[in-house]
Parts: C-alpha cells; structure tokens; sequence
C-alpha cells in the first residue's frame, strides 16, 4: 500500500506545474501617522518683497489635514529652490518623506512652479504651475496644496475652497449685530457680504460656488435670498407668511428646498428656481426642517420630530416616500451629506449633549467625533474629509473643525463675537 | 532519524523511484538555473545524509500541505507559497557538508517519497535540533510584517479591500534591495504608502539570522500583500 501510495503522490507530484511560488507575506494593518513632509520657503523671482509666504501657507493647509506633519523650517538643513540644489541625505537626515520646493514669480499673473520629492525613494513625484490673478496668490497657494495633498492621499485637496459663516455680536445695550461673512478655507480673507441688526441665518451655497442665499430678517420677517459673489446681485427668493428657512440648493442648481410654515407647521418645499414654482414635499402635523440633498439629487435628507424626537429621515423623490434614516439615540439633526453620498455629518445627542456624529449610511453605523457638548451646524468639506461646526467657547461660539475619521480637531482663528452656521463651498473652479 | 531515509530507498518502489527519480532529476537539472532551485538544493540535502529510522516517517502525520508543488523543486526545501510551516525546517540542516553528490541522490529518494514523508523527516529533522512549532522562518516573516505594518501610514483614500502586491528583494543581511509593484491596487497613493512602507524598514535584521538555504527559499525575492482590514471601510 505504502508503494502503492507513493507512486501516485509521486505522479502527482510531477504534475504539479512547477511555477516557484514566491513566499507571501500579508499586510493587513497599519498605522495612523501623519507624514513628515518639508515645505521648503519658496523662491520669490518679483520685485520687493513676496506679498505671501506661499511655502508657509501650503505648510499650514497640509498640516491642519492632520494627515501631515510639516517639518519646521528651524530643522531644515538647506533650502532648495531647485531640484538641482536639492539632497535627499539632508531630508532623510531630519525624517522628511517628502520634500517641496517652489517658486514664485509675479509678471501680469502670478505664478507658482513646485516640485514634490520623495526622499525615501529619492525621485520626484510631481512637478506643476498653477497661475492666476496676483491679487490670488494667496489662493494660488492652496491650490498647490490641493494638488501634493491629491497626489499623496489619493483624495482631491479642498484648501482652495471657501467658507460662509454668520458672526454675531452681542450688545447689551441694543440690538445684536450680524455679519455674513466669506473667507478663505483657512479663516483669512474675510469679506463681510451682509451686516445689520436683522438675524442671518442659514447661510448655503449654489453647486458652483458662483452665489450663496440666506435667510435675512431686515424686512423685519424672514425671507430667503440669494447673492451672487462676482456681481453682488441680490434677490429676494420668498417672503411667505411665517418661517423661510433652511435654503438647500440642488446639486443640479435648478431647484431650492426650503422650510415653510406658511400652511400650518414647518415643511418642506421645492422652489424650482426657474420657474418659482412651489412644490410642497412634505405634510405633516410635526416639524420638518432642514432639508439637505443628497449628492445624486434623487432624494433629501432632513430632520423631523414626527416620530416623537428629532431624528433624520430620507425623502425619496420619485416615489414620495419618506423613511426613517436614523435609530440612535433619542436626538439627530441637521444632517449634510458628504459628496460621497455615504458620510452624513448630523448633530447628535448623547447623555444629554450635542456632539458632532458621522453617520453611515452603508453600514447604518453612527460615530461620535467631538467632545465638546454644544457643537452645532455641521458642514462637510467638499472632499468629505473635514467636518466644520459651531461649537461654544464660553460665552461664544467658534467655528471647529475636525477630520471625518476622527483624526484631527482643530479650531478656525477666532474673530470678534460668536460664529455660527458655517457652510463649506462646493469646489470652484479657478 | 537519517537512518529511515536508506531504509527508505530499498523499499519495494525500486523500479518506480528509478523512473521518477529520473524524472525529477531533469527536472532539478533542468531548473537548476532559476535561483529558488539553486538555493533550494542545499536545503535537501540533510535529508539524504542522515538515516532516519522508519518511525520518525509515519508517526508525524504532517497535515497535508496543500500545494503540492513541490515536485520539481523538492529539492528546494519550502516551495510552498503559503507559510506553512514544515517545510521551511528543512534548511536548519542544509548548510552541512555533503553538498555534491547531494542532488542526484536525492532527486531518486526524493521521488520515492510522499510529501508527508517528506513534512515528517523533515520534521524529525527540526524536532533533533529541537526547534519549536513555529520556525525561524515563520518567526521572521512574522517580524518582517510586524516591521511593516508599524511604518505603513495608509492615504485617507484606502479602503479596506484594496490589494496592493509588492515583490520585495533582500540580501542576506536583511537589507531590502529591491522593491516593486507586481500587482497595483489602482490607486497610486495606496501603491506608493506601501512601497515606502517597505523602503522606510530598509533592513529586517533578522534576516541575517537565517541559514543560508532559508533565506534563499524565502527571503531572497519573496511578496508582500498590502490589505487593509482594519479601516474605518
């Protein structure tokens, strides 16, 4: 038997095709660390002095992603323009992974060149320009930014982007003061594009980013508008009787979904922006509020008390019907849909605090990410990876940001007063 | 324990054990350029040399390693892609004497015997030099991927599922020496975490530990699977 055995075994051992199987090893962990990454100053080929410091603004971008840690320029041994004047032993030596180097001239445009080096593989990765108006170099820069943090994530940066929030100071002795506001992505560049004693509130954008609309009590009622950011036109969207509130447009731009009380309680509305046709989506003796589309534009979320508590249910607008989205715990609002149409950021309540929460619509998993107590209005980047919020500090509220996964947390510079109600520009075209 | 090995070989299977050992031996030959099998001839060669006694065969029934690819290469000591620890314990013995004369001999033994012999002397082998169940292969592979699953930072763009396919060189000193794509996971981010994961180990110290034959087997050119699991999806 044993002969037998043997014989076969031995057959079916030499028809066994003799392809060398390699040994395999299998990675299926990892860790989270930022990237040690240099931003090496720029070189300024203008006149005078650089009206920016390029290097030090794409420095701050990539490493308020939390997915960066920049190297400071005190540990830097030399500081390259020029792949010619770079070495990669003087980067490996202070654990730099990567390396970037720029430069920038201004003539009748700006202009940035920069290179990104891999020093542990020690080849470039990437090399690009971007030009544009002088006057945004600044922009300029985050475009850079966007563009090594696209090519070393994987996911398309969203520094060049901007954001709206409604700033309010308090005075005790009249009314209060408010001001929309529009700022870089980074807090700088604020250009007030609304102030007055009349609240503002629910500030949003158009799909392009080209105009915003609000909702502004200055005719003493509240009304929807909208702006638009290049010509500053302004118009007056609705004035019905009672609330206007919570303008969300769709992505495809053509159509507003609002808030109304002009039949009763709160619901929600279409206004088709064309033809100001009104369509009413939902009726019901609860409050239906703050409607957001999903990125597909087939459906809206939004949050509604009609099963006894705030929570976020899906408006399907082919077949009208409404569906409960979320279970967890006895409060979810203000719902906003990452472009991935998969991450929601929702306000959530827990032990009696309001935290931002990523919820899941895949895996119906909801994920706590902050742990100050009164956090409010979550708004997305439009890369899905950060999520900004109002958060109280004191007497006032700042803005907050922190990454989706939970990564990072950090706050916007402080301005005067309180800041409420950011809202996240889609990406706009240059 | 070599004593079996003879015992062995005068079995009834003459006959069949000239014909395959011929078979094999061609194959040996034949291969004999392809670096595994150059390495992997040492690795035998202590099966021949020693005399295994009949026992140490049968009582360790080895659970049958799959892949049985092994035919031609027997002489290399571990063909099998799998980690599957046995046959890497053959090597320990390997860098002795009786290099020469090695693969002939053993091509014709080798044929005469199953896998699971094979498994079990080898075994009986290791058991001597009293190396434990995991062997020092496994031990280092194990570091190696310990080493970098603690340098991979994965790009926010992963996503569990992903599978990245790295061949990876190294020399005896355990200095990786080479690096590269066998299969890309499509995204280039991904792709490039997981090569500098790799450069950034740029050596794997226990490697040096290995004997020759060991090394040659399965550290000299081998794979390294980047999968996430544990993302967030």
């Amino acid at each position: 038997m044993l002969f037998g055995q043997r014989l076969i075994l031995a057959l079916l051992l030499l028809c066994v095709a003799p392809a060398w199987a390699e040994l395999q090893i299998e990675i299926n962990q990892g860790v989270e660390n930022p990237t040690p990454i240099a931003v090496v100053p720029f070189a300024w080929q203008g006149v005078g002095s650089a009206p920016e410091d390029v290097a030090q603004i794409v420095d701050s971008d990539l490493a308020r992603s939390g997915q960066f840690s920049p190297v400071s320029r005190r540990d830097m041994l030399s500081y390259p323009t020029r792949e010619s004047e770079l070495f990669f032993r003087d980067w490996r030596a202070i654990s730099a992974e990567y390396v970037l180097i720029g430069r920038v001239s201004v003539g009748s445009k700006a202009r940035i060149d920069f290179q990104l080096f891999d020093t542990t593989r020690q080849e470039a990765v990437q090399s690009g320009t971007v030009t544009g108006p002088v006057t945004e170099l600044r922009m300029l820069a985050h475009r850079v930014a966007d563009s090594v943090y696209e090519t070393l994530t994987g996911i398309p940066g969203a520094f060049a982007t901007r954001l709206l929030y409604v700033s309010v100071t308090r005075n005790p002795e009249s009314n209060d003061f408010y001001r929309l506001t529009l700022a870089d992505a980074d807090g700088r560049r604020p250009i007030v594009l609304l102030e007055g004693r009349d609240p503002i509130l629910s500030p949003s954008w158009s799909p392009d980013g080209s105009e915003v609309a609000y909702v502004s009590f200055e005719t003493s009622r509240p009304a929807i508008y909208r702006q638009n950011l290049r010509t500053g036109a302004r118009e007056q969207l609705t004035n019905f009787k009672g609330l206007n509130n919570s303008p969300a447009w769709s992505p495809d731009g053509n159509t507003m979904a609002l808030v109304l009380s002009k039949d009763g309680n709160p619901d929600i509305y279409l206004l088709n922006l064309t033809s100001r046709a009104l369509t009413r989506l939902t009726r019901h003796f609860a409050i239906d509020t703050e409607p957001t589309w999903m990125p597909d534009g087939k459906s809206l979320l939004f949050t509604s008390d009609r099963g006894g508590r705030p929570q976020i249910y899906q408006y399907d607008l082919r077949t009208q019907k409404i569906e409960r989205v979320t279970f967890q715990g006895p409060y979810n609002a203000r719902a906003r849909v990452a472009q991935d149409g998969r991450n929601v950021a929702l306000v959530h309540q827990r032990d009696g605090r309001y935290h931002i929460a990523v919820f899941d619509l895949v895996t119906d998993r909801l994920t706590v990410l902050t742990e100050t107590s009164l956090d409010e209005s979550p708004s997305i980047a439009p890369n899905g990876s950060i999520v900004l919020y109002a958060t109280k500090r004191g007497e006032n509220s700042i803005l907050g940001a922190v990454a989706v996964d939970g990564g990072v947390r950090f706050s916007l510079p402080a301005r005067e007063g309180s800041v409420q109600e950011p809202a996240w520009s889609p990406y706009v075209t240059p | 324990m070599s004593a079996d090995r003879l015992l062995f070989a005068g079995l009834p299977a003459l006959l069949t054990l000239l014909l395959h050992g011929g078979v094999v031996l061609m194959l040996v030959v034949r291969s004999t350029h392809s670096e595994q099998v150059v390495a992997a001839a040492p690795a035998i060669q202590p099966i021949q040399a020693a005399l295994v006694s009949a026992d140490a065969l049968k009582p360790k029934p080895k659970p049958k390693p799959t892949p049985k690819p092994e035919p031609k290469s027997q002489p290399t000591s571990t063909p099998d892609p799998k980690p599957t620890p046995e046959p890497a314990t053959a090597p320990p013995k390997a860098p002795e004497p009786q290099q020469d004369s090695a693969s002939s001999l053993n091509a014709e033994q080798l044929a005469a015997l199953t896998r699971d012999e094979l498994g079990a002397l080898i075994d009986a082998d290791s058991g001597a030099m009293g190396t434990a169940e995991p062997t020092l292969r496994d031990v280092v592979a194990a570091t190696i991927r310990a080493t970098v699953i603690n340098r991979w930072t994965r790009p926010p763009s992963a996503r569990n599922g992903m599978v990245a396919v790295l061949s990876i060189q190294l020399v005896p000193t355990g200095e990786v020496v080479g690096v590269s794509v066998l299969q890309s996971s499509g995204n280039n981010a991904f792709d490039r975490s997981a090569m500098n994961a790799v450069e950034r180990s740029a050596r794997f110290p226990d490697v040096a530990k290995l004997e020759n034959a060991v090394f040659e087997d399965n550290f000299r050119r081998f794979q390294l699977i980047f999968k996430p699991e544990d993302l967030r999806y």
